[in-house]
């Protein structure tokens, strides 16, 4: 343990400004006092330093943690709402898609059509006048297929966002937050 | 001081803790009160919400592709009362855009209960109109300056919509404003067109969204309907219906060799996108597709099966004659020919020529009353033939075996007489003796696209009732008698068979002298049938034969349907099967 020395000093000293040779005590005063604050953080026992540090390290990681899913709340919140919104438009695309399909066989409907074309000079033609051709290989019009062809690749896929552990998601934000301003 | 300070922040420790206890007690407290369960439902309830989503109603096409039924977007027009503002403005508007009378919708409003929050003004407003509405609600959010029209509430839905307005409209029926399908295909795949709905749970909290559920829509149908075709069959009736001042009319074209129904039609039709018209044209249900609701006695084109029969049982064959005496007695009761006269000697090709009521009566009797309607029970008569269209009639025909039966039904049975026929029934009876004696189920739907794949609908046989060799000669008896009668149903090139039907009409004082029943089918090429045509005027004014009014119709009928459907002349089709052999 180290030993104190005790220097006087007056009180009035900081009611006015004193000489240069008065200061002087002054500047020894603040330094003795750094110096006892130091031997006394010096003298706490390591155990209890280590217990501050691993405090502060534990309120780090909660609140870090606790960061980590304020910020995944936020992200399902949103992801939430653009589902909404996307199911609320492919919604009205699908009635959209009705409609034009419904006006479009309304304008191709049968009478329309021939209307049309009568319009336009053709005429409906005498079966007497028909001549026909044979052609080899064709056996008439195929029956229609309403089937609906997928095409290769358009399989519903996961997002890579729904698969990504937490550590990745951290590791991620981190990265994305400490990117320059550019890259963003 | 240190200790004071030591005080107060004990002070402040203990308050902090007891007003936080007290926070953990009153949650235990309300956790575990009676009201909980009510309180989490209460919680639940503005979490989360019950929705019954409706799968868009499948579409139906003709055989080539062409939209027949589709869907489209239609409003619900409501008010919600507690906001309405200014109700006078708001109804001037909807009585301008929806076409109602004004002092009328005001005065409807105005008779609502005060308890009462949201009233429809109208389920199905057409789009036009509802986005019209809409639009004027953005406005009104927007400028200040707008129509105050709060408490307006326009909410879309899926309702059906018939492109081609009229056009097959006994075949498709139609559904109601309420979704309710009535009549036709839409009532007879009813399940199947409108899929299933499903309840589901839809969250209000944007973070429990995960994906929506949405039903499957319902299957899509493609008929046998040809649009082209069909629309040629509905003119053509509309036309003689009129020109031959018949009460209705009524005509089938199908493909005898799988049954497919190409067109079916009957007088009247109605616009399937107004169905509210359903009582101003039908009297009744059966009248809306007479061609397999409505029953009658067919008359001649019934002698088509009794030949068959005859020429299948071995007891004739064509060339099998008999002396024609202008009558022939069946118990002490004479049957007489259509024009009373005697046609002396007849082979079998004359007694279908000359469509002699003698020679069928004398056919039905040298059979037997077992032989006889074992045939007619195979050609399906009396029973439906199970056509996927709607509500079928039965038909009836005499059963032998009841005590009310007389020998003398044999003998009008024969031609057609006191035995009752469907439309369809006689066509699917007739289209045996086109198919080489082969008869298949009529039908109208080819096929079901269900989640993207389609699946054709096979083929049914219903039977064999003829062989083919009978098939073979009777279609080629009635190509001849056509050809030697020189009748105007030949169409040019191509070798058709076909026979006339003209029947009394069954009163209730007995048969009608003045009226009659006519009824015309044919099928053609013979070698090869790709079409039956059907037709049945009810009661026209303009002629008393079927021959004289109706061939003229086949005749107009085939040679468009011949190209429609791109059947070559006989000599080049059959020239072309030569050089390809």
């Amino acid at each position: 343990m180290a030993t104190i020395t005790k220097i006087p000093f007056t009180t009035t000293s900081h009611r006015r400004r004193g000489t240069a040779q008065e200061e002087k005590p002054r500047i020894l005063q603040a330094v003795v006092e750094a110096v006892i604050a130091f031997d006394k953080l010096q003298t706490l026992p390591r155990l209890r330093l280590q217990a501050i540090v691993s405090f502060l390290i534990f309120v780090s990681f909660i609140a870090g943690v606790s960061a980590m899913l304020l910020f995944m709340e936020s992200q399902i919140g949103l992801v939430g709402r653009e589902v909404l919104s996307l199911n609320s438009e492919m919604m009205n695309i699908r009635h959209d898609n009705e409609n034009l399909m419904t006006q479009l066989s309304q304008l191709n409907s049968a009478k329309l059509l021939r209307q049309r074309a009568l319009e336009d000079g053709f005429e409906l033609i005498d079966p007497a006048n028909v001549t026909y051709i044979y052609v080899p290989g064709f056996t008439g019009k195929p029956p229609i297929d309403l089937s609906e062809s997928v095409p290769a690749g358009s399989e519903t896929r996961l997002d890579p966002a729904y698969t990504e552990s937490l550590l990745s998601v951290f590791i991620r934000t981190i990265s994305q937050a400490s990117a320059p301003l550019t890259d963003l | 001081m240190q200790a004071s300070f030591k005080n107060r922040l004990f002070l402040f420790s203990i308050i902090f803790i007891l007003a936080f206890s007290a926070v953990i007690l009153r949650v235990l407290i309300i956790q575990t009160s009676e009201k909980a369960v009510q309180f989490k439902q209460m919680g639940d309830n503005s979490l989360w919400q019950t929705v019954v989503v409706k799968p868009e109603r499948g579409k139906i096409y003709d055989r080539n592709g062409n939209m027949l039924a589709g869907n489209e977007t239609v409003y619900e027009v409501g008010l919600d009362l507690p906001k309405v503002q200014d109700l006078e403005g708001l109804t001037m508007v909807l009585s301008n855009i929806l076409d109602y009378q004004y002092e009328e919708l005001l005065t409807l409003i105005h008779s609502q209960p005060e308890t009462q929050v949201y009233l429809t003004i109208n389920q199905f407003v057409p789009y036009e109109q509802g986005k019209q509405l809409l639009d004027m609600i953005a406005a009104s959010e927007t400028s200040e300056s707008a129509q105050d029209i709060s408490g307006l509430q326009v909410t879309p839905r899926m309702g059906r919509s018939y492109p081609n307005q009229d056009l097959a409209s006994n075949v498709l029926g139609f559904v109601h404003t309420n979704q309710q399908a009535a009549y036709g295909v839409e009532l007879k795949y009813d399940t199947i067109l409108a899929g299933i709905p499903i309840t589901v749970l839809r969250p209000n909290d944007p973070t429990l969204a995960s994906g929506y559920t949405n039903p499957p829509k319902g299957s899509d149908l493609v008929l046998t309907i040809d649009r082209e075709i069909q629309l040629m069959v509905e003119e053509t009736l509309a036309q003689y219906t009129d020109e031959l001042d018949a009460l209705s009319g009524t005509m089938i074209i199908v493909n005898p060799r799988n049954g497919e129904i190409l067109a079916m039609a009957s007088t009247p039709q109605i616009d399937l996108n107004h169905p509210s018209n359903f009582l101003e044209v039908y009297e009744n249900a059966t009248q809306y597709n007479r061609a397999i609701s409505v029953q009658y006695e067919p008359g001649s084109i019934f002698k088509i099966l009794t030949m068959a029969a005859a020429l299948d049982s071995g007891i004739v064959t064509p060339q099998t004659t008999y002396l024609d005496t202008g009558y022939f007695e069946i118990n002490g009761v004479n049957i007489f020919n259509w024009d009373r006269g005697a046609w002396g000697v007849q082979d079998m090709t004359g007694c279908l020529q000359n469509s002699l009521n003698v020679c069928m009566a004398r056919l039905s009797v040298t059979m037997g009353p077992e032989i006889f309607y074992s045939y007619l029970d195979q050609f399906g008569i009396g029973r439906p033939t199970g056509v996927d269209v709607g509500v079928e009639a039965s038909g009836s025909v005499p059963d032998p075996n009841s005590t009310t039966w007389l020998p003398i039904d044999m003998g009008t049975n024969s031609f057609g007489q006191s035995v009752s026929v469907t439309p369809i029934q006689i066509v699917t009876a007739i289209s045996a003796v086109a198919n080489d004696g082969r008869m298949v189920a009529p039908h109208v739907v080819k096929s079901i696209v269900t989640n993207g794949q389609q699946t054709e609908l096979p083929v049914q046989v219903l039977g064999q009732p003829i062989k083919p060799e009978t098939a073979h000669t009777l279609s080629a008896m009635l190509a001849e008698a056509m050809e030697r009668n020189e009748s105007v149903a030949r169409v040019d090139g191509y070798q058709l068979a076909t026979k006339t039907g003209t029947a009394s009409i069954p009163r209730d004082y007995g048969y009608d002298p003045n009226i009659t029943n006519q009824s015309f089918i044919g099928w053609g090429p013979i070698d090869d049938p790709k079409f039956l045509v059907y037709m049945w005027f009810e009661e026209p004014t303009a002629s008393e034969w079927a021959s004289v009014a109706l061939s003229p119709v086949f005749n107009e009928v085939v040679s468009k349907l011949v190209v429609y459907l791109d059947i070559p002349p006989d000599s080049i089709r059959l020239g072309q099967v030569q050089s390809q052999n």
